[in-house]
């Protein structure tokens, strides 16, 4: 379905298993051909999960383009939808309130693709777990790919001369999240473009649930895009994006596939155990180089996010990439060249126990916590207590914290975020207008306060996975009961 | 650490005689903190500032046992003698927050949520701490109240939002830094 002729906007196309073809608007081409933007070419979207699912060697370039229509589609439809709440939002925007309403469409869609474009520009090699080995290793940097993909758009915009665009200056209010939406440079058509890119319901979950699924091979993530998409609206009330009648059983659809999506693929224990072993391949190398000149090497960001926008530090960040790091990483530290040949052939660890970190809310707290050197504290304490069941007990294990996900019946995202707009102009939220609303259910009736957030949906929670090595496998109840111990004493609160 | 602070937050709410559930406490633990943490940790929710942190670690202390809440009396009790050593400038701060509210007489979840939101917007826009004008103030609220779905706060009159004003700006200023 092409529709950026619509908008006056010229365009080129590529094909794609997902929507068939990709239009790519004229404007986008010297930003796609850019080196930065090639780089994710080179970056395997789910580089874990592909020692599951074999097929899955898509690459994060192809979701960009895919995010990046995906976004134009919607923004289409917002335009359609709710022209008057975007009149509102343009009057209220010094970059679009000069100019007429065609010009404004036009730099409304070019915004919304630019920063579906633009979103991933700064994941790092192995995406999520470098940033997780960042937290286990002990130095005080922790890689933010938000925070670099913005230094990272900004650089685009001025090597190809858009950065005074009025919608390069919309892209780049949307993806600088140090700015909260309580700013005042943040205007409504920068919150709606944030919020069609990561809110409650983005385009960007809306093209990896079924991108993702569909080159593993599996059926968990299908749900119907156009119909989702093209009943789109935004809410007047905070500029969110809510959902008509016809897209709400496609906006419950698309939670429930990626919740799927998550139980299966995101989460499969087989991709826990080897994050957990490249965060350790990772965290060893980060350790052997931290005070040698060659850590840019490893990490070319690696005192700050700022380090980026060197012209040498740059180059090196083009070549790192999925293979390209582990290149480096075999080069500098040899000690891990055995570890990265297990991993390539998928030599791993076995499941071993699951620990709820709910009964230990120290623990919990440093798991959940944002700040860096808090939650070294503990992970510390877990690898000094896999060297040492190493080397005095010789039993190998591995371990890995992670967040646990609410099954979306539960989920306060659909029991509030997302809001479906009813007759009347009336805004309802996806539960209530679906019928679970627990607002409504006798449980809540019980616990009702006076405190109008005494809510009952389950919190998220945490739990730290135990992998062990094949011939260990009959230790895992001594290993647990030694990391409970680990735990209990390091749940002193004071 | 939050996990310290919100057990000291418990004990002299509760010393004060103060009812509270889980929207007060996080409110009061929004202003009280510092600024990095405040930033780190919250986010413009609809009853104001919120942190899933400080949610997720109540829920572990509660089923830890640590904490109880009582529906009837509608409040967070301690289960056990916590013993704050440190008296660190963040806990001054709790203390600072809990003397402001009982002086300032702001007892309900709805006030403080008011104050919490009209702080975070002053705050997102370092207007806490500097002389611009009061109508500009207003208006500023008026507007990004709006702007996030803090619909009741948007509605307020002046002379409410000149009130929460400048309870924030006098709380800000009584605070250690």
């Amino acid at each position: 379905m092409f529709l950026l002729s619509t908008f006056e906007i010229k365009s080129f196309l590529v094909r794609d298993p997902i929507y068939d073809f990709i239009e790519i608007p004229e404007e986008f081409k010297p930003i796609v051909d850019h080196k930065l933007v090639q780089r994710l070419r080179w970056i395997n979207q789910l580089p874990l999960e592909q020692l599951v699912y074999p097929s899955a060697q898509h690459s994060r370039f192809e979701h960009s383009l895919g995010v990046m229509y995906l976004a134009m589609l919607a923004a289409n439809s917002l335009i359609n939808n709710s022209s008057k709440q975007l009149n509102d939002a343009f009057n209220q925007d010094d970059n679009y309130k000069k100019f007429g309403d065609k010009k404004r469409k036009k730099f409304f869609i070019l915004a919304a693709g630019l920063a579906g474009l633009l979103h991933d520009v700064g994941h790092a090699p192995f995406s999520h777990t470098l940033e997780h080995a960042c937290e286990h290793a002990n130095i005080n940097y922790r890689y933010n790919h938000e925070e670099i993909g913005y230094l990272l758009t900004e650089k685009l915009f001025e090597d190809t001369g858009i950065i005074n665009e009025p919608y390069s200056k919309t892209t780049i209010n949307a993806l600088n999240k140090k700015l909260n939406t309580l700013h005042r440079d943040i205007t409504p058509i920068d919150k709606i473009i944030r919020e069609l890119i990561d809110g409650p319901i983005d385009v960007d979950k809306g093209d990896y649930t079924i991108r993702d699924s569909y080159h593993c091979g599996t059926p968990y993530g299908i749900y119907d895009i156009q119909r989702l998409w093209r009943n789109i609206v935004i809410n007047p009330e905070d500029y969110t994006i809510a959902v008509n009648e016809k897209g709400a059983l496609e906006a419950w659809a698309l939670t429930l596939q990626r919740y799927r999506m998550y139980k299966n693929v995101y989460l499969h224990h087989v991709r826990n155990i080897t994050d957990a072993m490249l965060i350790d391949i990772i965290v060893s190398t980060i350790e052997k180089v931290k005070r040698r000149k060659n850590k840019l090497e490893l990490i070319p960001a690696w005192n700050s996010a700022n380090e980026i926008s060197n012209e040498n530090n740059l180059t090196k960040f083009i070549f790192w990439t999925d293979n390209g790091m582990l290149k480096v990483i075999a080069e500098i530290n040899a000690s891990a060249i055995t570890r990265i040949e297990s991993f390539l052939k998928r030599d791993i660890f076995k499941r071993g126990k699951v620990i709820n970190l709910q009964g230990y809310p120290k623990a919990l707290e440093v798991a959940a916590s944002k700040n860096k050197n808090e939650k070294f504290i503990l992970l510390d304490k877990l690898r000094e207590l896999k060297k040492k069941m190493l080397k005095e007990k010789s039993i190998q294990f591995d371990f890995l914290i992670e967040r646990e996900m609410i099954p979306p019946v539960f989920d306060k995202k659909v029991q509030e975020d997302i809001r479906v707009n009813i007759k009347d102009k009336k805004y309802v939220s996806l539960a209530e207008y679906l019928n679970f609303s627990l607002q409504n259910s006798d449980i809540k009736k019980k616990k009702v306060t006076n405190d109008t957030e005494e809510d009952i949906y389950p919190s998220v929670n945490y739990n730290l996975h135990l992998f062990i090595k094949k011939s260990n496998k009959n230790k895992i109840n001594y290993i647990s009961e030694e990391v409970k111990k680990l735990l209990t004493d390091f749940n002193t609160i004071a | 650490m939050l996990l310290n602070n919100i057990l000291y937050a418990i004990k002299l709410l509760t010393e004060k005689k103060i009812r509270f559930g889980k929207t007060f406490i996080q409110k009061v633990l929004y202003l009280a903190l510092p600024k990095v943490e405040r930033d780190l940790y919250y986010i413009p929710y609809y009853y104001g500032p919120y942190s899933e942190n400080i949610q997720l670690l109540l829920r572990s202390l509660e089923f830890s046992n640590y904490i109880t809440y009582n529906y009837k009396s509608q409040n967070y009790s301690l289960q056990r003698d916590i013993d704050v050593k440190q008296e660190d400038t963040t806990k001054q701060r709790i203390k600072g927050v809990i003397d402001f509210l009982v002086n300032n007489h702001i007892k309900s979840t709805n006030k403080i949520s008011n104050l919490a939101k009209v702080f975070m917007i002053l705050d997102a826009n370092d207007s806490l701490n500097n002389g611009h004008k009061v109508e500009n103030l207003i208006e500023l609220i008026k507007k990004r109240a709006n702007f996030v779905g803090w619909i009741e706060l948007s509605k307020l009159d002046k002379e409410n939002i000149e009130d929460l004003i400048k309870l924030s700006k006098n709380l800000a200023k009584t605070l250690p830094n």
